[in-house]
């Protein structure tokens, strides 16, 4: 057990919602969540469709783990062919929304086809409707929770929902639940907006069966208790994931203005620090930490904005808490934009929450915008007006609006930043890979994490491999391949089985997340098994993109990266070295020099 | 000699008895001062390893004992973060 062996298919052309049984092969093989998912789609789409076509299926998954009391135990992955990239899509999103889902006795709910109108899912346990959207579409995030909440007179259903992002098609709306935690990357939003559909409404009562209760009672409270001790597990409770700022500061890893430096001067003032301080005006960011669902590492950001900054001036309901800077959004809307104005950032990665689109993929493409106004490929002719300098955080905030909203010159930054650089003619200056925007890390001094970025079938993404370690003690690239690969591997299992992959920095060990699922699944889970399962699954999500016409050429990093050295820093007069790693990685990976998994591998995985 | 001495993340949290917590502070530090002393000096109680830079430059532990700190410096230690 710990799956709900049920499934939700929803037809929205058709407008029905059916139940079937889980395929339970399929379950031992790809595990849940981003594993089990990625098989449905697979079998049940062409890889080579349309992302926006009705041919295409949006899946929403969550694990076995999803709704248990292990540590972390409440994440969801919404599982599609990605509107940004082309590739296999796979966003994972905490908060509530997963264990409710869960709880409502489902594994997974497909959803195929178009709806002509605007219509929303509504799940009360076995009971599945889609109803109008009338009076929600063309609303944000922020005003439909509440709305949909009073409509059916329930504060305590979950709901994941698009905002006008996902609507007009940016490329990389997401789908965001509980307000402010998102299935962020890749544009599974926007899938979703281009089906016709605003939102999943989600009450369970059910509870979670266990295969063997006593069994994953005692791991989970040995795996609950190693992160209770460990120190990366207290620094994530008490800085939450922005303490890396620091770190990549000092060592020249963190990209600014569009990685053209490598170590940003106004780092201080988006870090941990700046976060708990008072500024000028008495006023703290930081109110509290946050967790999701069964979560007892709490990393989450819970910050509210000085009301006297230009920002929010105006605007009482941008004055209350919200979800936070974490790393990745004060790099995305700090660093990688020149802006050292942490509430001008905090504002912008609410409108990211509000409009619901990926603050990375959002100032990853605004960062490529500014470089090409700073080259002169556009000007304020383009931009309507806005001076889109480094550094003006005035233009952050307008443009977080105007993308979100898809007005204006934020129609071109929704694109994305590859379409976007292609349009004004400077496509190398889109960093990006197989179209997504990097992550808070530069490849060159973090070595390791330039071949995740390249090979992540995803497309750039800092949560497909865990080379930090290796990365933060040295820049050579002997080990690189392999701590990239088992790692990928790794991450693949734990997002399958419904936990958070932060407790691999928090004092998570492959023993603790094989012993719980081997406690509530049948099947005999042992770390082998966990580590083969994530292999399986990466080797699922690669036939995934070879099927939709990637190739070995679009595991690669922008020129800069392999061209331009690292200006200062650990890293100052290197480039990445992926032409050296890359081969290596293939080889390890039992695929061919092309990059294809060979017949033998795939026996060996089973998947033939 | 005076050299700066910066604890990034919950470094400061393993610095060793009787050594009052910071982040950032200057020292005052003998000629020919190896990171290794200062390292001993701080006391640092930790089991797992973390990460030394002079200068924006990383040094590898191997070397820590045999590296001289020169006037001037900017030592930093970093904790051993795994991501985020
Ligand atoms: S570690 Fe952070 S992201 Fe992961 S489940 Fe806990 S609060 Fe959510």
């Amino acid at each position: 057990m710990g799956w709900q062996k049920k499934i939700l298919r929803v037809n929205l052309t058709a407008g029905t919602c059916t139940h079937e049984p889980l395929n339970m092969a399929w379950a031992q093989q790809y595990l849940g969540s981003r594993g089990l998912a990625t098989k449905y789609l697979m079998e049940e789409i062409d890889p080579k469709v349309d992302p926006l076509s009705p041919d295409n299926k949006l899946v929403i998954a969550t694990g076995p783990l999803t709704g248990t009391i292990a540590s972390t135990g409440g994440r969801w992955t919404a599982v599609t062919k990605g509107a940004l990239t082309g590739a296999i899509a796979s966003s994972n999103s905490g908060g509530q929304f997963g264990g409710e889902l869960k709880m409502a006795g489902y594994d997974l709910i497909i959803f195929e086809g178009r709806s002509s109108q605007p219509v929303y899912l509504y799940i009360q346990d076995d009971d599945a409707q889609l109803l109008s959207a009338d009076g929600l579409w063309g609303r944000s995030v922020w005003e439909i929770e509440p709305a949909i909440k009073q409509r059916h007179n329930d504060p305590l259903i979950r709901i994941a929902s698009i905002g006008q992002a996902g609507e007009y098609g940016c490329r990389y709306a997401c789908i965001v639940n509980d307000l402010h935690r998102a299935a962020g990357r890749s544009g599974v939003g926007t899938v979703m907006g281009s089906k016709n559909l605003k939102a999943i409404a989600v009450r369970g009562t059910k509870g979670v069966k266990l295969h063997d209760p006593a069994k994953f009672f005692a791991a989970a409270k040995i795996a609950t208790a190693a992160l209770a001790s460990n120190k990366g597990r207290k620094g994530m409770t008490s800085d939450g994931t922005i303490a890396m700022m620091d770190v990549t500061g000092a060592f020249g890893a963190l990209p600014t203005r569009n990685n053209q430096q490598v170590q940003f001067e106004g780092a201080h003032k988006l870090n941990a620090k700046a976060m708990k301080s008072p500024n000028e005006n008495g006023h703290t960011n930081l109110i509290q930490n946050g967790a999701c669902f069964s979560c007892t590492i709490g990393c989450g950001r819970i910050s509210h904005i000085d009301p006297q900054h230009f920002s929010v001036k105006d605007k009482p309901q941008y004055q209350k808490a919200s979800g936070g800077l974490e790393y990745e959004t004060a790099y995305a809307l700090g660093s990688a934009v020149g802006v050292d104005d942490m509430d001008a950032a905090t504002y912008a990665g609410f409108l990211c929450n509000e409009y619901g689109m990926d603050p990375i993929s959002f100032g990853g493409s605004l960062a490529a915008a500014m470089e090409l106004y700073q080259v002169g490929a556009i000007t304020k002719a383009e931009t309507g007006g806005v001076d889109l300098v480094w550094g003006n955080a005035e233009a952050l905030c307008l443009m977080a609006e105007l993308t979100g909203k898809g007005e204006g010159f934020g129609r071109d930054i929704g694109m994305g930043s590859k379409r976007l650089t292609e349009k004004y003619g400077r496509p190398e200056l889109s960093m990006a890979v197989k179209g997504q925007e990097f992550a808070a890390y530069d490849g060159r001094a973090m070595q390791g994490m330039g071949l995740g970025y390249a090979t992540s079938n995803r497309g750039a993404c800092h949560l497909r491999a865990n080379p930090y370690a290796s990365d933060f003690t040295t820049t050579e690239t002997k080990d690189k391949p392999e701590v990239v690969r088992t790692t990928q591997d790794l991450i693949a299992a734990i997002d399958a089985s419904g936990l958070c992959l932060f407790t691999a920095h928090s004092g998570g060990t492959p023993e603790h997340y094989a012993t719980q699922l081997d406690g509530a699944c049948e099947g005999g889970w042992d770390v082998a098994r966990l580590n083969e399962t994530g292999e399986r699954i990466w080797n699922l999500e690669r036939q995934f993109n070879l099927a939709a016409g990637l190739t070995a050429k679009d595991d690669t990093l922008p020129k800069r990266i392999l061209e331009e050295p690292a200006p200062s820093g650990v890293a100052k007069g290197l480039v990445s070295q992926l032409k050296v790693m890359l081969p290596e990685y293939y080889k390890q990976r039992g695929w061919s020099e092309d990059g294809k998994p060979t017949a033998a591998t795939l026996e060996r995985l089973g998947m033939s | 000699m005076q050299v700066n001495v910066k604890l990034l993340g919950w470094m400061r949290e393993f610095l060793g008895d009787g050594i009052a917590h910071f982040d950032d502070k200057d020292f005052e530090l003998a000629e020919g001062h190896t990171l290794g002393e200062l390292i001993n000096t701080l006391g640092f109680r930790t089991e797992t390893p973390f990460m030394t830079m002079q200068n924006g430059d990383r040094v590898v532990d191997s070397v820590l004992d045999t590296t001289v700190i020169k006037d001037g410096d900017k030592i930093v230690f970093v904790p051993p973060l795994k991501g985020g």
